[in-house]
């Protein structure tokens, strides 16, 4: 199963978008001389033509389709980042989506648009929509489950050996490794630029790829973790966020292990079934409960250490621990 | 990392924070490069004097072991891996006194003596 799945997910995350977008630029390269020299690529809100451009600026598509897919292959292809199939498969039928509408909905338009006069082609476009999700469907299917299936695991930690008058403070910092926050930074410049591109044929196109840019820049970022005798605080840079969770709010403190896209949907500071997380990585995280109920984790190396520090620190204020300081 | 103090002991609180970077630094919870947090932060938390903190963080700069610089905090130096070298040579040392019945502190006062 998981052999299949590290075999399967390459071939219809990337080799599927790939074969749409190669597919469309021969349709238009094929159609190019049939096509007069400037093409509608835009048109107002109420379908009329308003700019015009030489029709090969829609090969940028290209690039955007299989680069969209290889994203989804690279975040997928780490069995640590994946738990259970639901995740994998919504994301290479997005790839699989967002190649038949990038590439063969802008070429489809473009040149349907220029043999019929230049009105905007409402269906057409509509169509492509459908036909992205019945074909993402289809290889979504096809793939098998992730290696990791279960569901995520809280481990409980000694307790860190402590006086009872002594003081400690605990710093640390949840922060992806060098290699991924440069990574992330090439993504976010690159897919700002794609918007500023394809803001030439659509202009909320702009916005929509501002938002996931500005994710990339954000989950580059790191955040500091400071535990001591007051609880727990944890503040990042990019958002500017600060969580508290003060020492008589905590219930316990745990070891867990995120998968980030399997348990949160990727990375950032997340919610989802009412646990918080502050993902960077995927690995081992600090879990606190706090007595309300509520889950925080901060994915970090040393999270064991972490946990100890506050399994003693809540020993010693309920009393477990003689407090004669 | 993790600092910690005992105001129940005997030895100031300075010298016990300081020594408690040597431990990280030993143990390697704090590798060259890294930033010890702000005097202020570390003040607050262990709910210290501030000037306890910064007695601490001196006496770590005169060791050679921190660079302080305004702006920058006190940024650990390639010093440090030393540290953490020649506390891997020790689990030897204690090994080699063990097997011939050498007790800790007969050990130390053999290396008081070579020093």
């Amino acid at each position: 199963m998981a052999a299949d799945y590290s075999r399967r997910l390459p071939l219809l995350a990337v080799g599927v978008p790939t074969l749409i977008a190669v597919a469309s630029a021969a349709w238009l390269l094929a159609a190019l001389p049939t096509l007069p020299a400037e093409v509608t690529v835009h048109w107002s809100v109420t379908g009329v033509p308003d700019k015009t451009a030489p029709a090969a600026l829609a090969l940028i598509a290209l690039p955007a389709s299989i680069g969209f897919g290889l994203l989804v292959w690279s975040v997928l292809r780490r069995p640590a980042n994946v738990r259970g199939a639901t995740a994998p498969r919504i994301l290479t039928a997005a790839a699989v989506l967002f190649a038949t509408v990038v590439s063969g909905g802008v070429t489809s338009t473009l040149i349907v648009a220029a043999r019929s006069g230049g009105a905007f082609p409402w269906l057409l476009l509509a169509g492509t929509f459908v036909l992205g999700a019945v074909l993402g469907a289809l290889p979504a299917l096809l793939l098998p489950a992730p290696p990791v299936t279960g569901p995520r695991e809280s481990v409980a930690v000694a307790p860190l050996p402590l006086s009872g008058s002594e003081r400690v403070v605990w710093v640390g910092r949840a922060a992806p490794s060098a290699v991924v926050t440069g990574v992330l930074l090439v993504v976010a410049g690159l897919i700002a630029a794609l918007a500023v591109l394809l803001a030439v044929f659509v202009t909320p196109v702009l916005l929509v790829l501002l938002i996931p840019a500005l994710a990339a820049a954000a989950g580059s970022s790191g955040w500091r973790v400071r535990l001591d005798e007051h609880g727990a605080l944890i503040r990042g840079a990019l958002p500017p966020m600060v969580l508290r969770v003060a020492l008589a709010d905590l219930a316990a403190a745990r070891v867990t292990t995120v998968a980030p896209v399997g348990d949160f949907g990727g990375w950032g500071a997340r919610y989802r079934h009412g646990v918080t997380g502050i993902v960077t990585r995927a690995g081992e995280a600090l879990e606190l409960e706090r007595t309300d109920g509520h889950r925080l984790l901060v994915t970090m190396e040393h999270a064991a250490e972490a946990a100890a520090v506050l399994t003693a620190l809540l020993a010693r204020a309920h009393g477990t621990v003689p407090h004669v300081g | 990392m993790l600092l910690r103090i005992d105001p129940a002991s005997a030895a100031p609180l300075f010298e016990q924070l300081a020594a408690s970077v040597r431990t990280e630094l030993v143990r390697g919870g704090i590798r060259a490069g890294d930033r010890l947090p702000s005097a202020k932060e570390v003040a607050a938390a262990l709910d210290v004097n501030l000037h306890t903190v910064l007695r601490a963080y001196q006496s770590l700069r005169d060791e050679g072991v921190v660079d302080l610089r305004r702006g920058r905090g006190a940024v650990v130096t390639d010093r440090a891996s030393g540290y953490a070298d020649l506390h891997r040579e020790i689990p030897r040392l204690v090994e080699h006194a063990k097997a011939l019945g050498i007790g800790p502190a007969a050990l130390a006062a053999m290396i008081k003596e070579v020093y």
